[in-house]
């Protein structure tokens, strides 16, 4: 009897242990110009707030308690969300102004939307991810988002996951006519792509992204738009044209910034 | 015995119910329930709850190897980060146009690095492969014609078999291998990859219209009025409880404290 008490303790034990995994990673650190004058404590501790980081999420090695270092997830973090919210300007503004276009109003769709921010190993093969629905919601953030895109494309990303944090899934590399790409973040066309339930209908996650790219080769200021990453941007948008949609939008962007219809 | 059995059966059954209901199922999200929306993408890699993920600084002595003879050049693509400004990027770029064997030593970084990304079968060279393209169209130098069109008709890789990141890095350096070739007015190989590059005929397409070369078909659009402002809808009821409140975002206007390392402070929570 004493045995079965045993047996019986211990499997109730398996059950109710979380499955907590803890990963390890690497990654080749290389620093990143800091964009913008943003480290202090007024700014950095507002957008902390402001995308509920936590410190549990950003510590061993991922950058806390130094928000500045760019050469850690934690601070390349903080760089995009400068570029995010200040491409068209670095003037203050109200967090509920969504007037203008999504270049003005980008930053404070990724705040009004994205739950939280934490800093991930995953597995290499995606950037990002954001749970969201009726359950806990929160955006992950891998090593290819802080080591393997820059600081545009990183912004660009935070726009696409804030999509998703509104409810709005991927419909698109499905069908009869799938994507270039062949890839789960493809949507269905330009102005369509959102799905599931309670999803916001229109412009998807990857529809999100290219409208904020175009915006930023057109638009965005001299602190955030160098020459360089405008033509980054463009190509990001024009790679997203050709390659994330399965209805084909026929249109590139020059050089100049204008759009051509190409079919 | 039977009856033992039985009662553990029973003690198991009651147990698994109440921890389920509990929510310590390690597959939560990976449990399908029908009254509640399910997210369209696929589960996530890690769960939540791992918030012991570690991350270390990888050796840097592969890249530094590489770079070791190509001081000036990673110098230059540094400025391209913004460590600099564009007028400091172009006194750069004037210094590197007089170097008599420029665009050789480009290429050859080029080729270097990406002999490095298919062997170590890893994307981390990919923005530094970008850049050096990109420096190559900047030279405006007629040499670069050949690498830049070689570099543009590569064959990019199948999707399928590919990474997400590789197959966007490929691509976006086709990309700005025309757009190099757009910057050498060079008409005759982009309408070449135009006619035979189904998959890059759009951007050859915008290098040719900004050449005043457009190919039949192609027209100028209202961007503005194509790409829209964008809609960010309104906020939605079911995210009310989650609301912050209106604020202002600070200014980023003038550095207000000359700082290298700030410490963030977790809000306190409910």
């Amino acid at each position: 009897m004493k045995k079965l008490s045993l047996l019986i303790s211990f499997i109730a034990l398996l059950q109710i242990i979380p499955n907590a995994q803890a990963a390890s990673c690497s990654a080749v650190m290389t620093s990143e110009s800091l964009v913008g004058n943003w480290c202090n404590n007024t700014w950095v501790n507002f957008f902390w707030d402001a995308y509920d980081f936590d410190s549990g999420d950003w510590d061993n090695g991922f950058g806390f308690p130094n928000a500045c270092d760019t050469v850690r997830p934690l601070g390349r973090t903080m760089n995009a969300i400068y570029v995010v919210n200040y491409a068209d300007g670095p003037g203050s503004k109200s967090t509920d102004d969504f007037s203008g276009s999504i270049l003005h109003w980008g930053g404070n769709y990724t705040m009004r939307e994205i739950d939280e921010l934490d800093a991930r190993c995953g597995d290499g093969s995606k950037r990002a991810h954001t749970q969201w629905g009726w359950q806990d919601n929160w955006t992950q953030l891998y090593l290819p988002f802080f080591y393997n895109e820059n600081v545009v494309e990183r912004a660009g990303t935070l726009i696409h996951e804030s999509r998703h944090a509104d409810w709005c899934g991927h419909n698109g590399n499905d069908g009869s006519n799938m994507c270039p790409a062949a890839s789960n973040s493809c949507d269905e066309s330009f102005s369509d792509g959102c799905s599931g339930i309670g999803s916001p209908s229109g412009r998807g996650s990857t529809g999100f992204q290219a409208l904020w790219l175009w915006w930023f080769t057109v638009d965005a200021d001299s602190i955030t738009g160098t020459s360089t990453r405008k033509a980054f941007a463009r190509d990001e948008a024009n790679r997203i044209f050709n390659t994330m949609f399965d209805v084909n939008p026929c249109i590139n962007i020059t050089s100049s910034g204008a759009v051509i219809g190409t079919c | 015995m039977m009856k033992a059995t039985a009662m553990l059966l029973r003690m198991i059954f009651v147990l698994s119910t109440i921890t389920l209901s509990l929510g310590c199922s390690p597959n939560l999200e990976g449990e399908p329930d029908s009254s509640k929306p399910a997210p369209t993408q696929s589960p996530p890699l890690t769960s939540a709850d791992t918030r012991d993920d570690q991350i270390d600084a990888g050796s840097i002595a592969a890249r530094n190897e590489i770079f070791k003879n190509y001081k000036y050049l990673d110098d230059h693509l540094s400025l391209m980060d913004g460590f600099g400004n564009d007028k400091e990027l172009e006194q750069s770029l004037d210094r590197l146009r007089n170097k008599p064997d420029i665009v050789n030593e480009v290429t050859t970084l080029y080729d270097i690095l990406t002999r490095a990304t298919n062997a170590e079968k890893h994307d981390g060279y990919g923005e530094a492969r970008w850049r050096i393209v990109h420096l190559l169209g900047e030279l405006k130098n007629p040499a670069a014609r050949k690498p830049l069109f070689e570099i543009a008709t590569t064959q990019l890789p199948d999707p399928k078999e590919v990474s997400e990141v590789a197959y966007k890095v490929e691509f976006r350096i086709r990309a700005r291998a025309i757009a190099g070739l757009e910057k050498l007015n060079d008409v005759e190989q982009l309408q070449k990859i135009y006619d035979e590059n189904r998959q890059l005929s759009g951007l050859a397409a915008a290098s040719l219209y900004e050449l005043g070369k457009p190919p039949k078909g192609i027209k100028l659009l209202d961007g503005k009025r194509v790409m829209g402002l964008g809609d960010p809808a309104d906020f939605k009821i079911k995210e009310q409880a989650t609301a912050r409140k209106s604020m202002r975002i600070p200014a980023a206007t003038r550095i207000l404290e000359n700082l290298k390392m700030v410490t963030p402070v977790d809000a306190v929570k409910n």
